[in-house]
């Protein structure tokens, strides 16, 4: 019975199993017949260029109801296999199936290209450009990821890729022509206006030109583009013209903004005061940004479903994000660096600057063109106390500066009618009256009679002013301070370089230089002491520390061109040959001419410093500079072997003339030049008393030596007199005696 | 004739305030002129003069010096070596006299020698009206260990004494001076200039 049963049961189950078999073997001819079918259409379509739309309707229906046969059939199988457990046939079979669902899934894949491929033509060309970037994007990630390693297996994927990137760069082409017909900058002038002119298209959909621009990823191009382009083009306008006028005009297609300024610029505009100029660019800003806002960049960039991460970024967000920082920048080197004041007095006018910076900042963030934490504006106007003495100490180093690298030449006098600019008293309290014994004289600390240059002047003035300026303002003060330091120390470093050419070549501007370092020390001396009572008491207000550099600084150059002097005085002198051989007339000429070219200078140098440098310093430079003449000639006459009466008789005339310009060097009126000579050049005695020898007797001579007690051993030695005394005088008995005498 | 060979050389200094007539007394002594215009003088100003003291030939080499601050010059150059100094004051002018000390300071400060003889003298007692009397010129010329004469170098008053007798202690000072040592005599050989020219000369 149970055998029966069993038979029975083995006769159904071959039963079922041939049914399948037979179903199976359909199957898999239904699909070869799709398969080559859908080859047929895609190859139709895209190699042929075939339309058939129909066609490949009609086969999706059949490839579902191959689906769903499919799916019956496996269900039926996976029955079968419940009752047949172990199988190999139906194992072929299952395994076959496997294959089919491969295939078909394949297939399922291609029509789906398809589909994209033709949703994104047909979209792109009707203009719905989101939705085609969409297909677009899609497909790619189809051809990345699922079918990329069966690309060789399967031929028609590379058409299909190929298509894919046709259609692509066409969607791109696209949007990209949309963008740049859309949003048109112009520029254009006439006689009277430069006009700029943004316009934007209003006929498209601009919101779907932009999510195209993104979907396809060229979004950040074009925005980086017209970012650019606001950079260049509208910011200088908004930051540098106060005239700016700004229209915004619809035409029938599109909306206008226009940015006009004036060609010529009138003068008026800088009266109108570049510190009031904050007010115009801000409010020029705020109206290009608005009119922007209104006409492209409100626009949220990102779709629907990136939302949830990015939350509504603009592309005025965008637009902050890429110039935003660069033009605060330059907000505040322009706009706002002008508006801060240059005097203490109007430095509380800045609160309505920090107002209206406030208000701006606020209006920015509301547009999104700032971030919100975005707050250097705000610090910068903030900080108004460090802007001012920045700008106030720029402002006057910049001063000085010009001060210093100008002409020096121009020079006023110093002297007791023209007194220093009013100075504020040293302290405010009563003085304490001092009566020393002995009462100095009232020139002890004054600055002596001379000249120095008019710039130099203008500096000291400026350093009074401003220290004047620091005592006024807590804040400030101490930085004002380091400013007039470093002017000083400028001073220092600036002027021996910028004019060390004519330092060195020019007699008179070493003069001025030497005076005009003298009298900056001069004020150095006493200028911390006036001010330190009014400045924060921590810090010690002193210049005493610079005098002696300044001081050394004007002596060095002096010295300098002394020495200078001095070497062409001597390099004259050479010129004589020593007043040898003064009996022949050619001689005699270079004599003269090179004692000529010696008073010359000395005449010259008189005329340009006597009236420059202080009545001492003048006497103790040409003091020097005549002694070095005196002994160089001096010693030339001493060193001369023989020198015959006319000879002695021209050097006479020589010494005399030159007498003569040196006494009238170093005399004033009223003076004694030889008083003057003898105080202000050492070896004048020596002079005086070869002039002496080279017009007295023997006798005349031995009284003036008066065995070492007379003048003339104050001025020679014995041998330089008896070597004299030989060339002078033959050889007699009256020589001999006196020779034996001077011992 | 046979000339008496010089024993030596002296270096004399004529200081003291402008205007008491410094150069006047030189130039009297030198050359015995007077001059009332005298200019001021002008830094320095050198004589020579042979003296015969005691039958000794002195040559003198006096320096003379400017008095006015504006016209002097190297003040030490001319204090060096010297043995004498004749210290001149006016006696119509007290001012001149107060400032004896200022020049003595002077002199201690540079002068070489430190026995060097000093001579004060009160010139100009040929006028009236004398704000200095002799008694005043002879202490002070006592406390500083100094010869004292009253002259007028108008008159020719006590001028020539004035040099001898400051010559005279120079040589009778041992070490001031030195000399061959041949012809240095002794005693008062060449009479009495001194009394006979009524000088009062005091150590």
């Amino acid at each position: 019975m149970a055998s029966f049963v069993e038979k029975i049961l083995q006769n159904a189950g071959m039963m079922e199993k041939k049914l399948i078999n037979e179903k199976l073997e359909l199957l898999t001819k239904k699909l070869t017949e799709l398969e080559a079918e859908i080859y047929q259409l895609v190859k139709t379509k895209y190699i042929s260029y075939y339309p058939c739309l129909e066609a490949s309707e009609s086969l999706c229906q059949r490839v579902q109801d191959i689906n769903n046969e499919i799916y019956s059939l496996e269900q039926k199988i996976k029955q079968e296999s419940n009752l047949f457990s172990v199988n190999s046939e139906f194992c072929t079979l299952n395994q076959e199936l496997v294959n089919s669902k491969q295939i078909f899934s394949g297939l399922q894949y291609l029509v789906e290209i398809n589909d994209l491929l033709q949703t994104a033509k047909e979209t792109t060309s009707d203009g719905s450009l989101t939705e085609a970037a969409n297909a677009l994007n899609k497909l790619e990630s189809y051809f990345k990821n699922n079918l990329g390693q069966q690309k060789e297996k399967i031929t028609i994927l590379k058409t299909l890729e190929v298509n894919f990137k046709i259609q692509k760069a066409t969607l791109e082409t696209v949007v990209c022509t949309q963008w740049s017909d859309s949003i048109k900058w112009i520029s254009s002038s006439d006689s009277e206006f430069k006009v700029l002119t943004l316009s934007i298209a209003t006929d498209r959909n601009l919101k779907d030109v932009v999510h195209g621009l993104q979907a396809c990823h060229i979004l950040e191009r074009h925005m980086k583009k017209f970012a650019e382009n606001f950079q260049k083009l509208v910011l200088p306008l908004v930051l540098e013209e106060p005239e700016l006028a700004i229209e915004s005009k619809s035409a029938s297609s599109s909306r206008e903004l226009r940015l006009k300024t004036p060609n010529s610029k009138k003068g008026s505009v800088d009266c109108v005061g570049e510190e009031q100029m904050y007010k115009t660019v801000f409010a020029n800003l705020l109206l290009v940004l608005e009119h922007l806002n209104s006409m492209l960049l409100k626009i949220d960039f990102q779709q629907k479903d990136e939302l949830q991460q990015g939350s509504g970024q603009t592309l005025m967000n965008w637009l902050g994000e890429e110039v935003a920082s660069s033009f605060l920048d330059s907000l505040k080197q322009t706009v706002l660096a002008k508006a801060i004041p240059s005097n203490i007095k109007d430095l509380d006018g800045f609160r309505s600057v920090i107002d209206a910076t406030q208000i701006l900042q606020d209006k920015l963030l509301t547009l999104g063109f700032l971030q919100l934490d975005d707050q250097s504006l705000m610090t910068y106007v903030q900080n108004i106390n460090m802007l001012f003495a920045n700008k106030k100490s720029q402002t006057i180093i910049e001063k000085a500066r010009d001060l210093m690298t100008s002409n020096l030449f121009e020079s006023l006098a110093v002297n007791d009618t023209r007194p220093l600019s009013e100075l504020p008293p040293l302290s405010s309290g009563p003085l304490k009256a001092i009566v020393p014994e002995n009462v100095l004289s009232e020139n002890t600390f004054k600055m002596p009679k001379c000249n120095i240059s008019q710039n130099i002047d203008t500096l000291v003035q400026l350093a009074y002013e401003t220290m004047c300026e620091a005592t006024g303002s807590e804040e400030c003060a101490i930085q004002m301070f380091y400013s007039v330091r470093s002017m000083f120390e400028m001073f220092c470093h600036v002027v021996p370089t910028h004019h060390a050419h004519s330092l060195k070549t020019v007699p008179q501007l070493a003069a001025l230089h030497h005076n005009n370092c003298m009298y900056i020390a001069h004020h150095l001396m006493t200028m911390g002491h006036q001010f330190a009572p009014k400045l924060p008491r921590d810090y010690s207000v002193t210049f005493v520390d610079l005098i002696q550099q300044i001081r050394k600084n004007g002596i060095d150059v002096m010295i300098a061109q002394v020495q200078r002097q001095k070497d062409l005085l001597m390099e004259y002198l050479d010129g004589s040959e020593g007043f040898s051989n003064l009996e022949t007339e050619s001689n005699i000429e270079k004599a003269k001419k090179s004692v000529g070219q010696v008073v010359f200078q000395l005449e010259h140098l008189k005329k340009i410093w006597k009236p420059v440098l202080p009545i001492n310093n003048y006497k103790k430079a040409l003091g020097q500079l005549i002694k070095s003449v005196v002994t160089r000639v001096v010693d030339s006459v001493i060193a001369l072997e023989d020198i015959a009466q006319d000879a002695s008789q021209r050097i006479l005339e020589l010494l005399t003339s030159l007498e003569k310009v040196c006494g009238e060097c170093l005399t004033s009126p009223g003076e004694v030049a030889s008083v003057e000579l003898t105080r202000h050049c050492l070896s004048w005695p020596r002079f005086t008393e070869l002039k002496l020898v080279l017009n007295s007797s023997l006798t005349d001579i031995a009284d003036r030596w008066a065995e070492g007690k007379g003048p003339l051993a104050s001025a020679f030695t014995a041998m330089e007199l008896k070597k004299l005394i030989r060339a002078l005088f033959q050889n007699t008995e009256r020589r001999g005696n006196l020779l034996a005498l001077i011992k | 004739m046979e000339e008496q060979e010089i024993l030596t050389t002296l270096k004399i200094l004529i200081i003291g305030e402008s205007g008491v007539g410094k150069s006047s007394l030189l130039l009297r002594f030198t050359e015995d002129t007077f001059d009332p215009e005298q200019a001021a003088t002008i830094g320095v100003d050198f004589k020579v003069k042979t003296l015969t003291v005691d039958g000794n030939k002195t040559k003198l080499a006096i320096w003379d010096t400017a008095g006015q601050e504006r016209f002097r010059t190297l003040t030490p150059s001319y204090y060096r070596g010297a043995q004498g100094v004749i210290l001149v004051y006016d006696v119509c002018s007290k001012q001149s006299f107060n400032k004896l000390d200022a020049w003595l300071n002077e002199l201690e400060t540079f002068s070489t020698k430190h026995d060097m003889v000093k001579m004060l003298v009160g010139n100009k007692i040929d006028r009236p009206n004398h704000e200095v009397t002799k008694d005043e010129g002879l202490k002070f010329a006592r406390k500083h260990h100094m010869l004292f004469i009253e002259a007028s170098a108008k008159t020719n008053d006590g001028v020539q004494c004035a040099f001898e007798e400051l010559v005279e202690k120079i040589i009778q000072t041992p070490g001031l001076w030195e000399t061959s040592g041949k012809n240095l005599t002794l005693g008062s050989k060449g009479g009495e200039p001194g009394a006979g020219q009524g000088c009062y000369c005091v150590v």
